[in-house]
């Protein structure tokens, strides 16, 4: 791992659960990672997994049934004080300081860029209001703005597109629109929620691209949550594999994909279509994802887990297996061959 | 858009030549003949009428010939002359007896109108942004309240409050005593309108209540849609938020109910007018149905389809300003 | 328009376990019937319950009429003319609790304006109400001899809950009677309202191209006039010699004639998107006939929708025959129905001295409030997997 100095956003021992008619379910359950400065993370993982619900946790845009049950979520930035984190599990998520954080140091993309935008205001409208609410701008000036970050993220004739609407846009288009508006605040860690599942092939390779050269432009940090392995394998430096609201696997791109060592993660990376399997039937993984409301005891894999241990796995949580500085993996199997701390 | 309204217009004109149609065979229906209701009144006023006299009333009235080609003479005295044919009651143009009256309901429904939305849309927004609050509740349930009571015995109910609490000239007619035969001026309107709530409230009620519960549930919807989120996402404050995109776009809804909230209240119209007396079509119209003087009673039914008919085209085009899905043909 | 939003809408933007928000319910859930499900849901829709209690009550109310009610709707008292409710009372003006609840004895004071003698309840007088008392003789539904009414004073003097009209008539017997006509034409008008909407709307919507044209903008001529006046106008048709009778079924069958529009236009949007539905478009590759669609596939799929548009047609059916016979162009007397009742009480002197001859109203309230609550119940319930706000 990089010198302390290098972390922009520290999440810790984060759980967040949803009250629904007097069940309470946890999405998040006591997570932690770290994620540097001009960085891309990824995180993958099934639905349900609780990958999205840690994106909202960390811009306090919950739904209003959820609640951080604790865990602290920190941001080193300069901004107040040097060397001083924003805690941001301390602000109360309509506070004005939030709202700052929103947008400005924060900003999020997320899978459906049609549904991103309001149907009745133009995307110009949309861009100028984030670039406002950011930085000190007359509105002509903000236009302009908004003009030339719709040209950075390759949108053709950004004059005439700034004012049209969501719909006259096709979907690579409008996801482009959508990082304009991130982009607006000049933020320090942008959180894309699978910006490019509802896309076509092609036009995600572009959008994946272009994340990818901006990243490179900005030096902003991202975290990329995404189901698609293939789509992380192109993009994320470390990768962080969840699994019913708990982290089953971390390492870099080429631990996880080298050397897998959670069932889970080795499961997931054989359902990726790849060039070598060609003719091969695609492995699945077997069963379905638990319901959250009957979460099972113990390692919550071992309903579907090929290398289950019977009366280990179904009762006590697995202790986390260290392969390297960055490479770890909950898992009873490892606890012989790593230096186990359970 | 031009083309839209161009199109909404043609549409409308269209329309309302067809409820003509449509109410002048109505009103054409009842057996007997009017000018045998109009020699009995006449003998009844003590006039000696002779059969001859009938069928000279019969030719006059235009009523020995065919029905269609009565239509087209009706809608041809209406539209060059906007004369809307004869009373048989009061034997005067149908215009000369309802003309001042006709601009007293137009004003009572579009006054109730205005009133109607400027409760609900608030109200409705209130409602949705604190769900399941004991304010939401109460607004629920009068809401249920509102829409279950019939407008007339709501004006009864003023009414008995008026004559038992207030006194007795309260809520019944539209101007104060001093008003009543003025001509026009700027006191009188003023007097008009302090008087003009108490009928919009009457008859607005269940259109409000109806109002309330649309906007809320459309709040409801849109409050969880992506676009807030992502709005939020970007550090958009809570109440700009929800002003500028959920309410924003619940109001489409809401506009494109203000047809038939019309039509609710148009329908309404004479009922609340009957039972407050006032001085608008409604008496005029109860008595030309007791009277069978089914010129003047379809012409007022066409009256109050024509707000309708024109209060639908003006909703709808103002429906496509508001909704760019619908200007741009995106949605229908 | 709204229809459209809300498909955009079932591609929510995250997977979590937030957005599959289904109860926690076992298999028993997942496997049980549409109906038992609809009935699940609705009980847990308190108000629904609550209206269709009400909804039954007033039904048995109707249906029993000459029982529940303790006169006749005409039998008239010469002595208690407009006289208050006798509201039955547990605890009397000393304080002292009775069971069964006592009311008050009549007696007469002269009123200081229009020095006539008026009826006015004295408290010194207390009658017991008794449950099952003889009383006048009745038929009930003109077969059942008897003279046992629901309940009474065993002493034989009048007893008008709410009070009596102008005429001396017992105004909680004519209101119980009216609910019979009330409803009866309320069911009658819905029946036909039902029959011509699903006839029309589901030409409109199986069908399509322009006859849907063509019938829609039928539907919108229609919507464009102004129900009650067109009600008024209609009813004024009707010969003035027809008996009450005859005008009862011409009432009832304009009531139901106006009606069937809103009817048609739901009954056809929901065939429109139930004929995209992916299970339909896989029984007509699958060769099934027209009459096989519709009648295994799309009527189970329909018929709670159906049963809900009923139930919230019902309420204007009710009104606007209320609002008819209120101005006096729809039933006639000796008909009584809620609107006839109300008539009367269209002289603001006799409401400003005797407000409880607008107590008809509160019925006519209770029933468009009952229905409402049990179509908004059945509505939610109709659509058992529903996502739950």
């Amino acid at each position: 791992m990089g010198a302390e100095s290098d972390v922009l956003l520290k999440v810790e021992d984060l759980r967040v659960t949803f009250g629904i008619e007097k069940t309470v379910i946890t999405a998040v359950d006591g997570i932690s990672f770290d994620v540097r400065r001009g960085q891309i993370l990824g995180v993958v993982g099934e639905s349900g997994s609780g990958k999205s619900v840690t994106g909202q946790s960390i811009l306090r845009i919950l739904p209003k049934s959820a609640t951080i049950q604790h865990g602290s979520i920190r941001l080193f930035v300069d901004d107040p004080k040097p060397g001083d984190p924003i805690e941001i599990t301390r602000l109360a998520p309509n506070s004005r300081q939030m709202e700052r954080l929103r947008g400005g140091r924060i900003a999020m993309i997320f899978q459906e860029p049609m549904a991103s935008f309001s149907p009745v205001h133009t995307i110009g409208n949309q861009i100028i209001e984030a670039i406002l609410l950011h930085r000190r701008m007359s509105k002509a000036q903000a236009r302009q703005a908004a003009i030339s970050l719709l040209e950075r993220v390759g949108i053709a004739n950004p004059g005439r597109r700034v004012d049209q609407y969501a719909f006259e846009l096709s979907g690579g288009m409008r996801q482009r629109a959508m990082i304009a508006i991130a982009l607006a605040g000049q933020p320090d860690l942008l959180i894309a929620d699978e910006p490019t599942t509802a896309l076509d092939v092609t036009i995600q390779a572009q959008i994946l691209t272009l994340l990818k050269t901006i990243q490179a432009e900005t030096g902003m940090a991202i975290i990329f949550i995404t189901h698609d392995l293939g789509v992380i394998a192109q993009l994320a430096d470390e990768i962080v594999v969840m699994y019913l609201g708990k982290i089953v696997e971390r390492g870099t791109k080429y631990e996880i994909f080298d050397h897998p060592k959670h069932p889970y993660t080795v499961n997931l990376l054989d359902a990726v279509v790849r060039h070598e399997n060609r003719g091969q039937r695609l492995a699945t993984i077997p069963g379905k994802i638990p319901s959250p409301y009957e979460r099972p005891a113990g390692c919550a894999f071992h309903t579907r887990c090929t290398r289950k241990i019977n009366g280990v796995c179904d009762q006590a949580l697995p202790p986390t297996a260290h392969f390297s500085a960055t490479h770890t993996a909950d898992c009873v199997l490892y606890v012989d061959e790593a230096n186990a701390d359970a | 858009m031009l083309r839209m309204t161009v199109t909404r217009f043609i549409t409308m004109l269209i329309t309302l030549l067809l409820v003509s149609v449509i109410v002048f065979f109505l009103v054409s229906l009842p057996p007997g003949d009017f000018a045998e209701s109009v020699a009995l009144s006449r003998t009844i006023q003590g006039e000696r009428v002779t059969e001859e006299d009938v069928a000279l009333i019969r030719i006059r009235l235009g009523l020995d010939r065919p029905l269609g080609e009565r239509y087209l003479y009706w809608m041809e005295n209406i539209i060059t002359e906007g004369d809307f044919g004869m009373s048989f009651r009061y034997m005067t143009p149908v215009t000369d007896v309802i003309g001042d009256r006709m601009g007293l309901t137009a004003l009572l429904v579009v006054v109730t109108l205005l009133f109607t939305y400027a409760i609900a849309i608030p109200v409705g927004v209130f409602s949705a942004i604190y769900q399941y609050s004991l304010a939401d509740y109460i607004i629920t349930f009068l809401g249920y309240i509102g829409l279950a009571v019939p407008n007339f015995l709501m004006a009864l109910v003023l009414l008995y409050f008026s004559v038992t609490t207030l006194d007795v000239s309260g809520v019944g007619g539209l101007f104060s005593p001093e008003y009543q035969d003025a001509p026009w001026s700027l006191g009188r309107l003023i007097d008009l309108i302090g008087h003009l709530w108490v009928p919009a409230v009457v008859l607005g009620l269940s259109a409000t209540a109806g109002g309330i519960r649309v906007m809320r549930a459309t709040m409801l919807d849109e409050l969880n849609r992506l676009y807030v989120t992502a709005a939020r996402a970007r550090g958009v404050p809570s109440r700009r938020l929800i002003w500028k995109y959920p309410v924003r776009i619940a109001l489409n809804p809401i506009v494109s109910t203000i047809g038939w909230n019309l039509r609710d209240i148009a329908s309404g119209a004479p009922i609340v007018a009957i039972v407050l007396n006032l001085p608008d079509i409604g008496p005029v119209f109860l008595q030309s149905l007791l009277d069978q003087d089914m010129f003047l009673a379809g012409t007022l039914v066409l009256y109050l389809s024509f707000l309708t008919i024109v209060g639908t085209f003006v909703s709808d085009v103002l429906l496509a300003w508001l909704d760019p899905r619908i200007r741009y043909g995106v949605v229908k | 328009m709204v229809d459209l939003l809300r498909r955009n809408r079932t591609a929510t933007p995250q997977t979590s376990p937030v957005s599959s928000r289904k109860p926690p319910r076992q298999e028993t859930f997942y496997t049980a019937s549409q109906w038992r499900l609809i009935w699940w849901r609705f009980r847990r829709h308190r108000l629904a319950v609550v209206g269709t209690t009400v909804l039954i009550i007033l039904i048995l109310m109707a249906v029993f009429a000459d029982f529940v009610a303790p006169l006749s709707p005409t039998s008239r008292s010469t002595t208690y003319v407009l006289g208050p409710p006798m509201i039955p009372v547990f605890i009397d003006d000393e304080g002292e609790f009775h069971f069964p609840p006592i009311i008050y004895g009549v007696t007469t004071e002269r009123n200081e304006e229009t020095l006539r003698r008026e009826p006015k309840l004295d408290t010194s007088v207390e009658r017991p109400l008794h449950f099952f008392v003889e009383g006048e003789p009745y038929r009930l539904w003109g077969i059942i001899e008897s003279n046992i009414h629901l309940f009474g004073t065993p002493d034989g003097e009048p007893l008008h809950l709410l009070g009596t009209d102008n005429l001396g008539r017992d105004i909680f017997s004519r209101t119980v009677f009216a609910l019979r006509v009330s409803l009866s034409v309320g069911l009658a008008g819905v029946f036909i309202s039902f029959v011509i909407g699903l006839v029309i709307g589901g030409i409109s919507g199986y069908f399509g191209g322009w006859i849907d044209f063509f019938i829609q903008r039928l539907i919108e001529l229609i919507m464009s006039i102004p129900t009650l006046p067109l009600w008024m106008t209609l009813a004024a048709i009707v010969p003035r010699d027809w008996n009450a009778l005859q005008s009862y079924f011409a009432i009832t069958i304009l009531l139901g004639l106006l009606g069937w529009t809103g009817l048609a236009r739901d009954i056809r949007s929901k065939l429109i998107s139930l004929r995209e539905e992916d299970y339909i478009v896989a029984a007509q590759l699958g060769g099934s006939s027209d009459w096989r669609i519709i009648t295994r596939h799309m009527l189970p799929a329909f018929t709670s929708y159906i049963i809900v548009a009923i139930s919230l047609a019902f309420p204007g059916i009710i009104l606007g025959e209320t609002a008819l016979s209120f101005l006096g162009f729809g039933l006639r007397p000796p008909v009584v129905s809620l609107g006839v009742l109300l008539e009367g009480g269209q002289n603001i002197r006799t409401i400003a001295q005797s407000l409880w001859v607008l107590a008809p109203t509160i019925f006519v309230i209770l029933i468009v409030l009952a229905f409402s609550f049990m179509g908004d119940g059945l509505r939610d319930a109709a659509d058992p997997y529903a996502e739950q706000r």
